[in-house]
């Protein structure tokens, strides 16, 4: 009967597993069912979080707005922003602030000039900030007059040479390597005595932020789409020219998802606004995605919240622990025997720290053998108990939370017909009849491959009907005491805790069941105490 | 194609689990446990390559492919390496780490 | 002044439109993207028939690139009115997550839902066997034609009778959810206007997925009682009618009265229940112990800046049902009824108690809106109406609908 064991571990760790490398693997895609038709058939472009106002040419996009944004404080130049104009047209556009406190400096001259200044213009029009042009170290004629304020020098060096800033007494450079990069940093960007700089940095949780995308190539159509940045307080990002999302903006965007505590209709909300043409579906709809409202504990997916975050560490350090005991265990002790190892073992994947923590205690005690040349520890009361504990445990919690992310992974069979109506109408719930299952194939399952043989290798003289009768009591009762705790610690997590019920791809649903499964063992503690009192269970192996 | 391969890969694994007991326990897992993981996890990997051949679909399990030929390299070194039974237990168990995590990669591209 | 925005509009549009095929990857392709007029704060959903709506929506709300921004399933139902209402008030919430599609006037299942139903990959309800796709009172052929050409899991709901298919539905949540949720919205069936007044509160379900049960205006029929029995404890629901003593008679809601608290969302038409439902809010007491308290919280209670709006017509309902979606996920907003070519005051008063204003020197609270329909459902101007009591600015709105109704000055009477 020895095969047993194993295929039990086996089983487990090839469900839970399975559920945590797929829960890897779908927060490490972008957008795999971009190529597979998400796309056919749409018939219009937006989506809830992303307008996308497709356009020919800056010309076009800016003649569409003039009508759409009639708002006197948003309107731009009458003329089409070209690659030569850009200048002249922000100029006539900006509407100055009377008593500005800071003076952007951007290059001037062709389109390259153009990339590195947007960003900042956008937040020059939103703040009707005085903007000098940098034309071969010449200044446009205003810069004069700003002299006392602090300048900000936005774009590289190379564009942009610190002596053509040398009249003013405060200057500041921010740049980066690349316009993207650029553009973000100036999103982030805040300084409150000069006012420069939207600030909308990752723990900015109440703001609501527009956004508009271009590329750089489709710099113009940034350009015309200038109101958003007053009417809709937009801060220009850049995408890729390939369509794609650079890695400065995938991370900055999923910073801007905002969360939810009562309800998803609580502010703030967030909005892109695509002007280029080039960026793709995928990446449009991982920016629609990246600013959907999640609710605070899980940030939803792929965002990582807080209560994810800790839950995520908990399961992450019962893997180690597994592994840590698993090998400790190879190393070590010879002369424990395999199923023990393995009990303890699982029982760690589920006790982050406490499981290696009872198990080495467990085995730094003075050792005897056995007439039959078995080896015994001495032990404490409280360590026998939570060693015969471990021994359930180890397969039966583990089992349990195997067989419920079974349940949760096929989906939940539920029964709702009209006789089962009133006090009973639960027992045709999805959620207590995976917990009443979890229970009833978990016991039954430890019971026959694991609980029953080890009872048989160490009375080998009992009969076998009794002895399954004895292995079958001692199974139920303390799982039904793991149960006790897990179901509940499940049920308060699942159902009442979490304002979502997560799914078997969601970390806070393993988290939950861990957590639980720990609650569980510390409930089941104290009842095996009274076990190893009435000798019904070994606990000095 | 795909299938068979990870049903190959399942066996492979499942002989492997035995192996790793045996390690864990006393010695070295018997020649005919050994030889049957090795030969399973082959005619696995090599429906994985004839699968990613032969498909249309555009998903051709590259990534398994590079996962478990690192797990095959460490699985080449311990059969034929002549280290200490000290060091073999360790190499053998990052071993059934990443076969593992191979493994269950390939299993999440074929059930969903 | 309205006259030359409306023609810098045309020009633009037609300008607009020559130059959508040069798009480049993800450009223009799309047949309605020109008809989708994009303002500063609104964006227009242009469904021209029911069923072209609906997928509209679930193409806004979905953009199914992967797992977790496809659906959860999908509702199928034919194009009444009563049957997608009560549908949408009930199973479109999480855990669900479904939008509404419809059959095509014939009571088939079309070409291009059925390709929209492919291109949406629902994940499967786990908490119900990983249903694929609910279809409410579809032929068994159209259900038989989902299973084989698209392998979806089905479940369907065959009752044709509304107030019925409300008690069937919420014996299934209660499976679902292991709960039955103690507020009950409470709509009208038999009265003209009943479903328009339920629109508002009926998008608060598809928010946040209470319970909901049918009346007709002078009585309770035996399946609402049924659901209301269900409600945990004795006189333990609250019950929210939609709509005036017109719409369910006084005698209703005192007979409703023995299930437990009863309230009333209702203004004197659909728009101005709209507006009231938009700031509605009723929180408090539902049952606790010692450790465990639940609370009941109803309504969007909506009465600062800083949200959104689904807006459109009261008649429009198959448009306006699938919209509700809109509230389920994205910008989470009420709905909002107008007319075709004008917001009534009530709206209009409403829209400016929440107008927003710039706060910080670096920021402005915005809100947003969806209009619903294509321009036979609401009018560009209406869209521009809506699009300037949204904006943080203090510009002229028209101001001649804040005339009360009475006989016009101008016209001489006998």
């Amino acid at each position: 009967m020895k095969w047993t064991y194993p295929v039990v571990a086996f089983f487990v760790v090839l469900v839970i597993g399975f559920g945590l490398v797929n829960l890897i693997k779908e927060d490490l895609e972008v957008a795999p069912w971009a190529e597979m038709g998400a796309e056919e058939g749409r018939l219009y472009a937006h989506t809830k979080n992303v307008t996308r106002l497709v356009s020919a040419n800056a010309a076009d996009l800016h003649a569409y707005l003039k009508a759409a944004i009639p708002y006197p404080e948003a309107t731009t130049a009458d003329m089409a922003p070209k690659e030569d104009n850009w200048e002249v047209f922000f100029r006539q556009s900006l509407k100055p602030n009377p008593a500005p406190k800071h003076v952007v400096l951007v290059a001037g001259g062709g389109k390259e000039a153009l990339q590195w200044a947007l960003p900042a213009l956008y937040y020059a029009y939103y703040y009707g900030s005085p903007v000098v042009f940098v034309n071969r170290s010449t200044l446009s004629e205003n810069a004069a007059r700003y002299q006392s304020l602090k300048a900000y020098l936005v774009g590289p060096e190379e564009l942009l040479p610190d002596a053509a800033a040398e009249g003013f007494q405060d200057r500041e450079r921010i740049t980066a390597n690349t316009p993207h990069e650029l553009a973000v940093e100036l999103a982030k960007y805040r300084d409150e005595q000069t006012e420069f700089g939207w600030g909308r940095t990752n723990d900015r949780q109440n703001g609501y932020f527009h956004y508009v995308i271009t590329t750089p190539h489709d710099v113009l159509q940034g350009l015309a789409a200038l109101p958003y940045a007053r009417s809709n307080n937009a801060t220009l990002l850049y995408a890729e020219e390939d369509g794609g999302l650079p890695g400065v903006l995938d991370s900055y965007v999923w910073g801007q998802r905002s969360d939810w505590f009562v309800s998803p209709s609580e502010g703030p909300f967030r909005h892109f606004w695509l002007v280029s043409n080039r960026v793709s579906y995928a990446a449009q709809s991982r920016l629609d995605f990246s600013v959907e409202k999640a609710e605070y504990p899980s940030m939803g997916p792929i965002a990582l919240g807080d209560m994810e975050a800790l839950l995520l560490l908990f399961v992450v350090w019962g893997v180690a622990s597994a592994i840590f005991v698993w090998v400790h265990a190879t190393y070590t002790l010879p002369m424990v025997k395999m199923p023990i190892k393995i009990a303890w073992g699982l029982s760690s994947l589920l006790l982050p720290i406490l499981g290696p923590v009872l198990y080495l205690n467990s085995y730094r005690k003075p050792t005897w053998k056995t007439e039959k040349g078995e080896w015994r520890w001495l032990r404490p009361h409280s360590l026998q108990s939570a060693t015969a504990t471990a021994m359930g445990f180890g397969y039966g919690a583990t089992l349990m939370v195997a067989i419920g992310f079974l349940f949760v992974w096929f989906g939940f069979p539920i029964f709702f017909p009209e006789w089962i109506e009133g006090p009973f109408f639960w027992l045709g719930a999805g959620m207590p009849i995976m917990m009443i299952a979890m229970y009833v194939l978990a016991v039954l399952t430890a019971w026959l491959l694991a609980q029953y043989p080890m009872k048989k290798a160490m009375m080998p003289n009992m009969p076998d009907k009794m002895l399954y009768r004895m292995a079958l009591i001692t199974t139920a009762i303390s799982m039904l005491a793991v149960s006790l705790g897990m179901m509940t610690g499940t049920w308060y997590m699942l159902m009442s805790k979490l304002p979502m019920m997560p799914k078997e791809d969601d970390v806070l649903w393993f988290g939950s069941v861990w957590l639980a499964s720990f609650v569980g063992f510390l409930v089941a503690w104290p009842l095996n105490w009274l076990m190893i009192r009435k000798k019904l269970k070994p606990g000095n192996v | 194609m795909d299938i068979v391969a990870a049903i190959f890969l399942f066996g492979a694994a499942l002989v492997g689990v035995f192996a790793l007991m045996d390690l864990n326990m006393k010695g070295f897992p018997p020649k005919i446990v050994t030889i049957s993981h090795v030969g399973l996890a082959v005619a696995g990997y090599l429906s994985l390559v004839i699968y990613a051949f032969v498909t249309e679909q555009p998903e051709k399990h590259y990534h398994t492919l590079v996962i478990l030929c690192i797990a095959g390299l460490i699985g080449l070194w311990l059969l034929l390496s002549k280290k200490p039974k000290h060091t073999i237990k360790g190499v053998a168990i990052a071993y059934s780490l990443v076969g593992m995590f191979g493994f269950l990669w390939l299993l999440t591209f074929i059930i969903t | 002044m309205r006259l030359k925005i409306l023609y810098i509009l045309f020009i633009s549009l037609f300008t607009y439109s020559c130059g959508t095929t040069e798009g480049g990857p993800g450009g223009g392709s799309h047949p309605l993207q020109q008809k989708a007029l994009a303002t500063a704060y609104t964006v227009r959903i242009p469904g021209s028939s029911p069923e072209e709506q609906a997928i509209l929506l679930t193409q806004t709300v979905y953009p199914a690139t992967r797992e977790d921004n496809a659906v959860g399933a999908i509702i199928l139902c034919p194009q009444d009115p009563a049957i997608a209402f009560t549908a949408m008030s009930r199973i479109t919430h999480m855990p669900v997550n479904a939008p509404l599609l419809y059959l095509n006037e014939e009571g088939q299942l079309s070409e291009q839902t059925l390709r929209e139903m492919k291109r949406l990959k629902p994940d499967g309800v786990f908490q119900d066997q990983r249903t694929d796709v609910y279809a409410v009172n579809v032929p068994e052929a159209e259900v038989q034609k989902i299973r084989e050409v698209l392998g979806y899991r089905v479940r369907t709901f065959n009752e044709p009778d509304p107030v019925k298919l409300a008690e069937l539905l919420d014996r299934w949540q209660a499976a679902l959810k292991s709960d039955h949720p103690d507020e009950v919205i409470i709509t009208a069936l038999d009265h003209p206007k009943g479903m328009q007044h339920g629109l508002g509160p009926m998008g608060w379900n598809a928010h946040m997925g209470k319970g909901f049960a049918w009346v007709y205006t002078d009585s309770i029929p035996p399946a609402t009682r049924e659901i209301l029995k269900k409600r945990y404890g004795d006189h333990s629901s609250f019950m929210y009618l939609t709509g005036g003593t017109d719409v369910i008679s006084d005698k209703v809601a005192r007979e409703l009265a023995q299930y437990g608290l009863v309230r009333r969302i209702f203004g004197p038409t659909p728009p101005a229940t709209s507006a009231v439902n938009a700031g509605y809010k009723d929180y408090g007491r539902n049952h606790g112990w010692w450790w465990a308290w639940e609370e009941r919280m109803f309504g969007w209670g909506i009465a600062q800046a800083g949200h959104n709006f689904i807006i459109g017509r009261p008649d429009n309902l198959l448009g306006m049902i699938p919209a509700a979606v809109l509230g389920h996920m994205g910008k989470h907003g009420p709905m909002l009824l107008i007319e075709p070519d004008n917001v009534p005051n009530e709206v209009r008063e409403y829209l400016t108690m929440v107008k927003p204003f710039a706060t910080g020197p670096q920021e402005t609270i915005l809100n947003f809106a969806w209009i619903i329909g294509d321009t036979t459902q609401v009018s560009v101007k209406a869209q521009q109406t809506v699009d300037r009591l949204l904006s943080p600015y203090q510009v002229p709105v028209d101001t001649a609908a804040y005339l009360p109704k009475a006989d016009t000055l101008q016209e001489k009477k006998e």
